[in-house]
Order: C-alpha cells, then structure tokens, then sequence
C-alpha cells in the first residue's frame, strides 16, 4: 500500500531532492506540498516547488500551497544559500527546455497550514493516517496541528519524519542550532512537545550523505532533463566543507527523511525524546534524552520517548537509490513526451 | 445611561471566550445591548477545557434565547505547553449555575475558519468587524499567523488579560489569560492591531459587593438576569487584603461594557510586552509607559473604571434582555 505524504518545505535543492525523490517513488502518494519561508522567502520557495513538480512531469499535479511568510514568532533567518534564490534563474542554456510558468501547476486558494488541517482531519475520519514530511522550518506544521487539534493530530498522523536538529555535530546556521530548527525554534517545540511520533534526521546524519562530483556526472548524464537542472543546480550552491565534513562531496539534508520511509533499512534510528530550546539564548538548540536515563520514578518523566532520530546512514545505499529514482523521472518524462509526440502525429495524419 | 440609546448601525462583533463564569456575563451583556451584533461566539481552552466551553457557550445562548448566534470550538489547548485551567469557575465552568444540557449543536467549522470568512465577508464589503477575547489568545494568535491579509477588517481588539502595576493572580506575576497562552499574546501584540487591554488593574476596581449585585434581583426563575444573580452571589473571593474589599472582580464583563460605553472607562497609550522564556515571570505582561523602550505603543490599557457605572449598565441590559421575547 502506498504512503500518502504531505511534505512541507523551503526549496532549496536539497528539498528539490526530497520533493523529486517522493514524485519518483512509486510507494509514496504525495498529497500535496507546502511552501514556507525558510531558506528563502515564501514566494521564492512556492515558485521553486511549482518549478519542480512541473520539472518531474511525473505524470501526477501535487498541488503546491502557499504557506507562511515566516516563522511564528521571531524574524525569518535565511539559508547560508538564499542569494541562489529562484532555481530558474539559475538555468541558461536549458530554459527552452524547461516548463511553462504559467500552465504546469494547480494554485490552490487555500494555505499550506489549512491544507494540512484538512488532511490531517480527513485522515483521522477515515482512521487513514498520513505522513508529514517536513525539510524547513515547521511553522505550517504547527500551525496545521494546532488547527487540527491534539486527538485528530494523534489519530490522523502516522509519523513525522524531518530534517532538522543537530546533536553532536552542534549546528550549522548557528554555533548551537540547525537551521530548520533555528528559523522556528517555537514551531519545531509545538511539533516535538504534540505527541505525535516524530523521527528526526539532524545534521549528525546529513553531514555523512554527500553527493560528490561523481555522483553529480552520472545524474547529469543518466537522468535527463530533471538530471541536468539538479546537478547545476546542486553545484550552483557550492555545498562542499571537507574541512567539516571530513571528505569531498555536499550534504543533501532535506533527501534523507523522504528516502528512509521507503527505504528504512538504509538508516539506523535510536529511541529519544528530543526538546527544542526556546529561550533568547539557545533558541534552536536541541537536546535529547537516549535510553532513559533521566527517569524520574515518581512521576514517570523520560519513561516515554516518543521520537527517534537517524544516527548512521548508508550513504552509498541512498545516493544509489536517488540516482534510481532520478532515472526512472527522466525514463517517464520521455514516454510522456513521446506519447504527446505520437497523439499530436496521429491528431495531424487525422486532419490529412 | 438608558437603552434607548440606539445607534443607527449596531457594532459587529466576534466573542472568542472560555466561559466560565465572568464570560457568562460578558456574552448576556452583548446579547442585552441594541450597539452590538454579534456574529460568532467562539470557544478556546481557558478556563474549562475546551468541550466544556464550547457547551457552556451553547447553555448561555439558550438561556438567552438567541440560539442564532453560532457556536464555534477553536484550539484545544496552548501554542506550546500545557493547559491550565481556572480555579474559580466550578467543575462544570459555571460556578453555582445550573443551567439544561444545551439541544443546539456546536458549529463543525473551527473559530479561526469562522473568524477568518467574517473578516473576508467583512472585508469585501468594506466593514469592519470588531473581536473581543475573553480568554487565552490562541485563537486569535493562529488567525494572525493564517490570515495577516484579513488582519484589515478588524476595527479594534478588546481583551481581557494582563496585570501591570498590580501583581498576577494565576502567579506572582501573572494574569490567567495571558498565563494560559503567553506566545499567542505576543503574537497578537506584535500585530499591530487597534489593541485595547482591560488587565487585571482595571477589572480589580470593579467588585462586586451586596448593594451592586442587589441590581440584579427579581427576575423571574430561568432567565438571564436571575441567572446572573446567582453567578454573582457565588463569586465573591472573600480576600479583602488582595481586592481592599469583599466581593468578586468583574473580568470578563468589561470588555462588552467598553464596546458599549467607553466613557466608563479611562486608558493610557503604551507598548506592552509579555514574557514567554523566564520561568519565574512567564507570561508576566509588561507596559512601557513612559517611552523607554523606543518602540512606539501598540495598545491602550484601561487603567480607571467607572465601578458603578459598570453595574448599573450591566444590570439594565441584562434585566432589559431577560425581558424581551
């Protein structure tokens, strides 16, 4: 049975990664996509997700929702590579190829967080629940749930699975703190503190999936259209640090919680129960508590640990899946374009 | 002050509440008086949960007889943390009142969605809807961050919360509603809305005591006004060394009272603040009113009420609407 995703998200080419990924994925229903201010403002973010649903041409319209124009409560902080801004602008040479602006997506009138109630809702009704794949910041996320309520939240919601969080690895966007976490440190706190399961994939992770040069050629070359606009792209955003990272190749955060729903076994998590600081000095750092240490015997606080976070991935194991799924975009891509290519030339034999 | 002040147009408004007791009040007072109209009532968790409320909402608008007005459940708990509830409300949320089950049904529609299609409706034929709050933010702080494009069809916000040159009463510090949600009121403050507070300073100067709640004797069983009567009579605090006096204050019933007539009531232009991060003064309100900050004001805080003045409208509207129908 296929998962029903709805992914909020702050594009971004690691999103992009995520967002192509699940459209790729024949076990992942993509329900809709959400765009909020993140890495960049809301308006860059849902012009490069309607850029990169049309980009996939995968046969489905995933509607795409304006979400929120920051976070809940402090000033949005923008990605270290927000000057990349609108991925069409990046895209010379290519943009005859490219889709329409206009005529590729569905502009839904509702917001990103309203959408997401809604499904959460519908999904608690129908006792299906849903996933919610977040790779930005969590403010329509938590927006969305408050609006759903705690027991539709409980019941509708099956997992959330995000990028976000540092633990070793400290942060990236602040000495502290994560970026995701960091822009909406008081969203990330509503969606750890619901209830609802969350599995989280910090930077401790991400900092060891790098898509390196070679990778990069091979999705260039083997993957089409959607293969050449990812890897310029990607390379645009100059996202190697070997000095941090302790070898070539730039993490593709956001990839990484899209890939473990349908391949889990590419991944190890670990129980924890995970907090997100709020306060003026630390906003955006998070701490976890692993194998309950800190149970208190009196009034059972830590004896549940409701999250889980990624800590080990097989690297090559995703960067091979994502290159398979990039693959099977441009194959369909090209049976849709020739199916077009044989209508149009039966349409024209037809008026002959 | 006599009802037949009408004016040509009655105000619209929006009640979003946690009754409770004192809200009770409010809403019957709203009901009672020919200035205000009132489109929606809509429940948050404040005083009772949620549930509670939302079915409490519905009693006071049967015992009112003005079941039109819709009932809509809004948030069930805070932004972030854990609900807390009143202490002063009874278990049923209306103290020593017993009113029947209610045969309306709450709305399926959330507050905020409500809010949000007032506001539109508002807004595409160039009104303004005015919304009071009588309890936790939270409502409100989701339609801020939902709707900023609907944020100009609000002529005024009229809540009650806050404590600024008195002390708390939920803490130390604090008052009840700003307390129960302290993020949703940063929100609404720093939305730049025609903001006014009636925080506990003002509604510690309207108490109740034997010869104002002797206003609303004589109505018949089953109507507002002894319904009222008996939720004062069950509301004093017996605590003169807090309140200077026996007596219960008057919350949430000042709000409507200051849609209504304002003259009753004195306000002072400042930015207030609300702390969210410190443990011992979460929630504490903070009113800059000598421009010390730099930041220019965001609110006017009723700082002087006209406590008389306040009972006798209170019990004429009421008295006047368990009369009418």
């Amino acid at each position: 049975m296929s998962k029903r995703i709805f992914l909020s998200s702050d594009p971004g080419i690691d999103d992009m990664a995520a967002i192509l990924f699940a459209l790729a994925d024949t076990d992942v229903d993509l329900i809709g996509i959400g765009a909020v201010a993140g890495n960049v403002s809301v308006d860059t973010a849902l012009e490069n997700c309607e850029f990169t649903v049309a980009l996939a041409d995968a046969g489905q319209m995933v509607p795409c929702y304006r979400g929120s124009s920051g976070p809940l409560l402090r000033d949005q902080i923008f990605g270290a590579h927000k000057a990349l801004g609108a991925f069409r602008d990046h895209l010379s040479g290519l943009a005859h190829c490219l889709p329409n602006r206009e005529t590729s997506v569905i502009r839904p009138e509702v917001s990103a967080a309203d959408a997401m109630a809604h499904a959460i809702k519908d999904a608690a009704a129908e006792d299906k629940p849903i996933t919610l794949a977040v790779t930005g910041p969590m403010t329509d996320v938590a927006l969305a749930m408050k609006l759903a309520g705690k027991k539709a939240c409980l019941e509708g919601i099956e997992n959330i699975v995000a990028m976000g969080g540092a633990f070793e690895a400290l942060g990236n966007r602040a000495p502290y703190a994560e970026m995701n976490m960091l822009s909406d440190p008081h969203a990330a706190r509503m969606v750890c503190e619901s209830g609802v399961a969350v599995t989280l994939f910090p930077l401790d992770v991400t900092w060891t999936c790098r898509l390196t040069g070679m990778d990069l050629e091979l999705i260039e070359r083997e993957a089409g259209l959607v293969g050449q606009v990812f890897s310029r792209q990607f390379r645009a955003s100059d996202r190697e640090n070997p000095a941090l990272y302790g070898g070539a190749g730039g993490p593709v955060h956001d990839l990484l919680p899209v890939v473990w729903l349908v391949a889990p076994d590419l991944f190890h998590t670990e129980h924890s129960l995970v907090s997100v600081a709020t306060g003026a000095e630390l906003a955006g750092h998070t701490s976890r508590v692993r194998n309950k240490p800190c149970i208190d015997a009196e009034n059972g606080e830590g004896a549940s640990l409701p999250h889980r976070i990624a800590v080990k991935v097989d690297s090559d194991g995703v960067r091979a899946l994502f290159l398979d799924h990039l693959r099977s975009l441009a194959k369909a891509a090209n049976m849709i374009k020739s199916n077009k290519n044989q209508t149009k030339s039966n349409r024209e034999e037809d008026l002959q | 002050m006599t009802a037949e002040a009408k004016p040509s147009k009655p105000k619209s408004i929006i009640i979003d509440c946690d009754p409770g007791v004192d809200d009770a009040l409010a809403i019957l007072f709203a009901l009672g008086s020919p200035e205000l109209d009132v489109k929606a009532i809509t429940t948050v968790c404040g005083n009772v949960p949620l549930e509670v409320c939302t079915k409490n909402a519905l009693k006071i608008l049967e015992l009112a007889k003005r079941t039109d007005v819709p009932v809509h459940p809004g948030c069930d708990g805070p932004m972030i943390g854990e609900a807390i509830f009143g202490k002063f409300h009874g278990a049923g949320g209306l103290g020593n009142l017993v009113l029947p089950d209610p045969v309306a049904l709450p709305s399926e529609q959330h507050a905020v969605d409500k809010m949000a299609e007032l506001l539109k409706v508002a807004k595409g034929n160039n009104e303004k809807l005015t919304v009071c709050t009588l309890g936790p933010m939270t409502n409100l702080a989701l339609l801020i961050k939902l709707h900023p494009d609907l944020l100009s069809a609000i002529d005024c916000l009229v809540s009650m919360g806050g404590a600024y040159r008195i002390a708390g009463n939920r803490t130390l510090t604090s008052e009840f509603n700003i307390l129960a949600d302290p993020h949703a009121a940063n929100i609404v403050y720093s939305a730049g809305l025609d903001y006014v507070a009636l925080p506990l300073d003002a509604t510690h100067q309207a108490m109740t005591s034997p010869e104002r709640i002797a206003h609303f004797e004589g109505g018949a069983t089953g109507t507002p006004l002894a319904a009222t009567h008996r939720l004062l009579t069950g509301w004093n605090r017996n605590d003169p060394r807090r309140y200077g006096g026996d007596g219960g204050p008057m919350h949430d019933p000042l709000v409507t009272l200051y849609l209504v007539a304002p003259e009753l009531f004195k306000t002072e232009a400042a930015h207030i603040f609300v702390e969210c991060d410190s443990k011992l003064c979460y929630g504490q309100t903070v009113a800059d009113w000598y421009g010390q900050s730099g930041e220019e004001a965001n609110a006017k805080v009723v700082q002087k009420v006209d406590a008389d003045g306040v009972f006798s409208l209170l019990s004429e509207r009421i008295r006047s609407l368990s009369q009418a129908g």
